[in-house]
């Protein structure tokens, strides 16, 4: 196991924990993970009782001829997609979903397996557009909490403006649901967290430095490459999504 | 990345805003948003369906049960097939 991987994963999982909605019951100890840079045994098994996103680390893996689940390029073709990504087949995304999630989703599976067959890879965008119940409340007309939801806990990507002690002026692209299609909006300027005690997971933050945010966090500074492939996954995925006009899956295997 | 988790309804706010349910033996609060918007808030006793902090959908009891069946199994590391 490198370190670089199992923090990078950290960074980006610590968020929803620390809201409490997944993984571990322990955010201080993936907080010290995450902003310490060391790895350990211990953060290997918090990583696993990410229910949601071992099994996409495992199949990426898998299909990469990759023996760690937290290597960093499997970690990062997760979180932000790349090339990865494409060596999962759609019959191994298919197969892996349903072995991991069982078949007990009645509707919800073939409607995920129709995502699979029309381009899904697995990324946290696709679990996040594809397999989460909020995209078939939007269509139901259910918007304003569905679209916080979808849109706080993808990744998204966002340019510092000011940089204050522990947060940051972040302009970035919300999403938008517009005549039945969800759809990047116009550029809007957001609040996020850098730092919780003058202790991040980033240092130097500067304005005018991409950042790749979740929920309320700035979990890691993007490059030109990673900021790249987050725009290409997330294009990809709300394609797919758009693509699809029926109800969203039904909420069991979310 | 996340998970839905099933949980039974404790009580309700008199605002019908929030409910505190019962996930597992451990309370928790929980926005009932979505399902006002729907018209179908629930009634203590009834089980939810949870998701990153919010009632999504009421469901029954076998339901619940097949849900954290199903979870469980995930956190043991059992295959569903």
């Amino acid at each position: 196991m490198t370190a670089e991987g199992a923090v990078l994963f950290t960074r980006f999982a610590y968020p929803p924990n620390a809201l409490g909605y997944c993984g571990p019951d322990d955010p201080p100890a993936l907080f010290e993970y995450g902003t310490s840079g060391h790895a350990d045994a211990g953060l290997v098994d918090l990583a696993r009782q990410f229910e949601g996103a071992w099994p996409y680390l495992e199949l990426i893996a898998g299909s990469a001829d990759v023996d760690d689940p937290l290597d960093p390029r499997v970690v990062e073709a997760y979180w932000l997609g790349n090339e990865l990504t494409d060596r999962v087949t759609r019959s191994g995304l298919g197969w892996h979903l349903r072995h991991r999630f069982g078949d007990r989703t009645g509707v919800a599976w073939s409607q995920v397996a129709d995502a699979i067959e029309a381009g899904g890879v697995p990324t946290h965008a696709f679990h996040v557009l594809s397999v989460y119940p909020w995209i078939g409340l939007l269509r139901r007309g259910v918007v304003d909490e569905p679209l916080r939801v979808l849109d706080q806990c993808r990744i998204r990507w966002g340019r510092l403006v000011t940089v204050e002690s522990d947060h940051a002026r972040v302009r970035s692209r919300p999403l938008v649901w517009r005549d039945g299609r969800l759809e990047l909006g116009a550029a809007r300027i957001e609040e996020v967290r850098i730092a919780e005690g003058a202790t991040g997971f980033v240092a130097g933050w500067r304005p005018g430095d991409w950042a790749a945010l979740h929920w309320d966090w700035a979990c890691d500074r993007l490059d030109e490459r990673r900021l790249g492939f987050l725009r290409a996954a997330t294009r990809r995925q709300l394609d797919l999504v758009n693509h699809d006009l029926r109800p969203g899956p039904a909420a069991i295997l979310s | 990345m996340c998970l839905s988790s099933a949980g039974r309804v404790v009580s309700v706010s008199a605002d019908v805003a929030n409910a505190v349910v019962d996930v597992g033996g451990s309370h928790r609060s929980v926005s009932l948003a979505v399902l006002v918007l729907e018209d179908r808030a629930p009634e203590p006793g009834e089980w939810v369906l949870i998701h990153t902090g919010l009632a999504v959908e009421i469901i029954d009891e076998a339901a619940a049960a097949v849900l954290t069946d199903m979870l469980d199994d995930m956190r043991e590391g059992v295959p569903r097939s």
